[in-house]
């Protein structure tokens, strides 16, 4: 018995270890906050973006924020990933408070108008609120807005109202933002880079914070809008040449 | 079957309407007034114009009025009358001639819950004599005999002992049950709803009342006078069974409550409301209907009616889902005193395509069908303007090339022709609604900014890709002739500028966010 057992930890598959691990899993779950396990992962389709996330993507049911300066190509970013996250079903929800998204970009970017549903509201209050119900909404993929400013309070609740759901938030926010306190799953940081060509333009990614863990690290990346649909190819450090992989 | 049927006439005005008939202008109907100077159906205009002293009335003259007969709208207007009739009885239908004026109602087992015939008839007619509708009520076992009481009762039933008569200028006529028979016989055949042909041939036989019939040969009655004499007879008097063809109820599905205690709390409110919402969604779920606007309305004391509405993006009949959009309303909802009542009806309906399943769903269709219960959330708060969906519009003016649709309360066919997603020209994410100007230098007249002012900061162009030259048509009013570039800061960061031609101004139109 004992030497069964054993040589079952010893090869590393047996019955506790398997109960170990899933004690690990229940106790990250918890430190996780309340939400459930198996959350799926909306992948960015680029595996180095992909790896610089403690999840090894962006999961859905968070928030994922997005510091950069106006022109830099955060919103491009998080609209490749609305539409990676709109890819299993459900709606696009763009709250638009400045009147300025102009959704043909969004369709030049891949999303379909049909899944597209954009608020308008007046006012700062209205706009927390409706991004609020659109992240405890069931039928949304992914919710977009752009939040100037967004105290601490605010910032809990639509946190606490992203985990309700399986709705990724993308908060699009100023680099001044990056003083203040998050309670968003992911920190990225986008600084736009010169590029080569028109439809290639380059980006550094910045992990600033992760809730997961204390991982940080830099990635640049090309859009290839040339493609369809438009998407992210990892640029190689230092490489003198932009380094472009073959489509998938 | 105890009925009643009810004839509109005007005792005090002479009206007269004419119809066109073999190109003359005729009376098609007059007033008691103008039938008391001598005027009848059927003379030409001209004839009773003689009769009534004028030629022409003139059009300040009140003395009498002419208008044209319009059946189509009696018609409408005796269904509207008999829509709120259903008050007094469950099946309410117009009279069967050709052109009704009157309604039935089938009255059966409902007088005892308004204390008698007598007290029925009373609430029928004073809500009639108030709005200035003269009307005369008969009551009686069949169709055709309250139909007749209505009309010829006072001229029959002067003779006849049978009918109770309560003073003398009450226009009701109740035949007591049993008793159809003996009040008939008294009346003129013309009570019978007979053509004119049969009333002819009896007129030549000398028959005048209904009871000289009976001493007629029945057998003979069908060869003589063809079936309607028959028919017309024994619906009356009740050897055939008459159906009345019922009106449609029009779909309400409205609910109230009155609070004895009038109150400002908003938790009762609330209560109330969800109990109302209940019953009319319930209502409607019965119907196969869903709701698509919901009206309600809080009666203040002394301080008026506050009225409420919500619309919905696709019908529904889910109690819960119209409770939720109408408390949200109600929280911003300012009430001006305490609450004495409560309205709630669906205004607009649609059929449930599907019914409200939210039962045994599949994941994926549930986070489909989810998503219009997040739209009239957003929109019963933001307004229904506020949420939007995106078509694509093949228009060279970016300002012309998508367009926003409210989803609630909108036809959602708005399936264009819409340009291929590969074709779509490189645009920015964010458009400013309004162009910032900008001071720009050029190194040609034609060229690309060398470099511009934004927001205070001097922005080095180190890239630029255009023009894209974009003209819109002189049609469109204010014409746009605009050179447009893409450019990249020496930072990197990408803009959409255009230079004016008209003026060579340049602007910033958009950021590639």
């Amino acid at each position: 018995m004992d030497k069964q057992r054993a040589k079952a930890m010893g090869r590393g598959g047996g019955r506790w270890p398997a109960l170990v691990e899933n004690l690990r899993r229940r106790i990250a779950e918890i430190e996780d906050g309340r939400r459930p396990a198996g959350c799926a992962v909306v992948s960015s389709g680029c595996a180095a973006l992909d790896r610089l996330l403690p999840s090894g993507g962006f999961r859905r049911g968070s928030l994922v924020e997005w510091l950069s300066r106006a022109g830099a190509g955060a919103e491009t970013l998080a609209m490749i990933l609305a539409r990676k996250a709109c890819q299993q079903g459900g709606a696009l929800v763009v709250i638009d408070r400045r009147g300025e998204f102009y959704p043909p970009a969004a369709v030049r970017l891949g999303i379909e108008p049909a899944r597209l549903l954009v608020v308008q509201p007046s006012g700062g209050a209205d706009e927390l609120w409706a991004l609020d119900q659109s992240l405890r909404a069931s039928g949304v993929a992914a919710a977009m807005a752009w939040l100037e400013r967004l105290g601490s309070h605010d910032f809990r609740r639509l946190q606490l109202a992203a985990e309700s759901r399986r709705v990724l938030g993308l908060l699009i926010r100023p680099g001044q933002a990056r003083s203040e306190p998050s309670w968003a799953d992911v920190r990225l940081q986008v600084e736009p880079l010169p590029s080569a060509s028109a439809a290639g333009r380059r980006v550094r990614i910045d992990l600033l914070r992760s809730r997961r863990g204390i991982a940080r690290g830099t990635v640049e990346l090309e859009i290839n809008e040339q493609a369809h649909p438009v998407h992210l190819v990892a640029r190689l450090a230092g490489a003198a040449a932009p380094a472009r992989a073959a489509r998938a | 079957m105890r009925l009643h049927g009810r004839r509109i006439d005007l005792s005090q005005e002479i009206v007269v309407l004419h119809e066109t008939y073999r190109g003359s202008r005729r009376v098609a109907a007059c007033s008691l007034a103008a039938r008391g100077r001598g005027v009848a159906v059927g003379m030409t205009v001209s004839e009773a114009a003689t009769i009534l002293g004028e030629r022409e009335p003139a059009p300040k003259n009140q003395r009498w009025r002419l208008a044209a007969h319009d059946p189509l709208a009696d018609r409408q207007a005796l269904e509207r009358l008999g829509v709120w009739c259903h008050r007094f009885s469950p099946l309410v239908g117009l009279d069967g001639t050709a052109e009704p004026d009157g309604l039935l109602a089938d009255v059966t087992g409902v007088a005892r819950f308004f204390g008698g015939e007598e007290v029925l008839a009373d609430r029928i007619l004073g809500p009639f004599t108030r709005r200035g509708i003269p009307v005369r009520i008969g009551l009686a076992d069949t169709v055709g005999a309250a139909w007749a009481a209505a009309r010829y009762f006072e001229s029959g039933g002067r003779d006849g002992e049978s009918g109770k008569r309560k003073g003398e200028g009450r226009p009701v006529a109740i035949i007591p049950p049993g008793q159809t028979g003996a009040a008939l016989d008294p009346m003129p055949l013309e009570a019978l709803r007979l053509s004119a042909g049969v009333l002819d041939l009896l007129e030549q036989l000398g028959v005048r009342r209904i009871g000289e019939l009976a001493l007629l040969p029945r057998a003979d009655f069908n060869a003589r006078f063809g079936p309607e004499l028959l028919q017309a007879w024994d619906r009356a008097t009740g050897r055939l069974d008459e159906p009345i063809s019922a009106l449609p109820l029009p779909w309400r599905f409205e609910a109230e409550q009155f609070f004895e205690f009038p109150t400002d709390r908003r938790l009762a409110l609330e209560a109330a409301l969800e109990q109302l919402v209940g019953r009319v969604a319930g209502m409607a779920a019965l119907a196969g209907r869903g709701a698509l606007r919901i009206d309600g309305c809080f009666d203040c004391q002394n301080a008026g009616r506050v009225r409420f509405n919500v619309g919905l993006f696709r019908p529904t009949a889910s109690a819960g889902h119209l409770f939720a959009l109408l408390r949200m309303r109600l929280q911003r909802l300012a009430l001006p005193g305490k609450v004495e009542m409560v309205r709630v009806e669906i205004t607009e309906t649609a059929r449930l395509e599907n019914g409200q399943a939210e039962l045994f769903q599949t994941a994926a269709s549930e986070r489909e069908e989810r998503l219009p219960e997040l739209v009239d959330r957003l929109a019963s708060r933001l307004g229904r303007g506020a949420i939007l969906g995106v078509s694509l519009r093949a228009e060279a003016q970016p300002e012309l090339a998508y367009d926003y649709a409210p989803l609630v309360g909108a036809n959602r066919a708005r399936r264009g022709s819409r340009p291929a997603t590969r074709d779509l020209p490189p645009r920015p994410l964010r458009l400013l609604p309004h162009p910032i100007e900008l001071q720009a230098a050029a190194v040609m007249p034609d060229g690309p900014p060398l470099d511009f002012l934004l927001w205070g900061d001097r922005q080095r162009v180190a890239k630029a890709w255009g023009p894209e030259r974009i003209e819109t048509g002189w049609w469109r009013g204010s014409p746009a002739l605009r050179d447009y570039y893409r450019v990249e800061t020496i930072a990197g960061n990408r803009f959409w500028l255009f230079r004016r031609r008209t003026d060579g101004q340049w602007f910033l139109h958009g950021l590639f966010g």
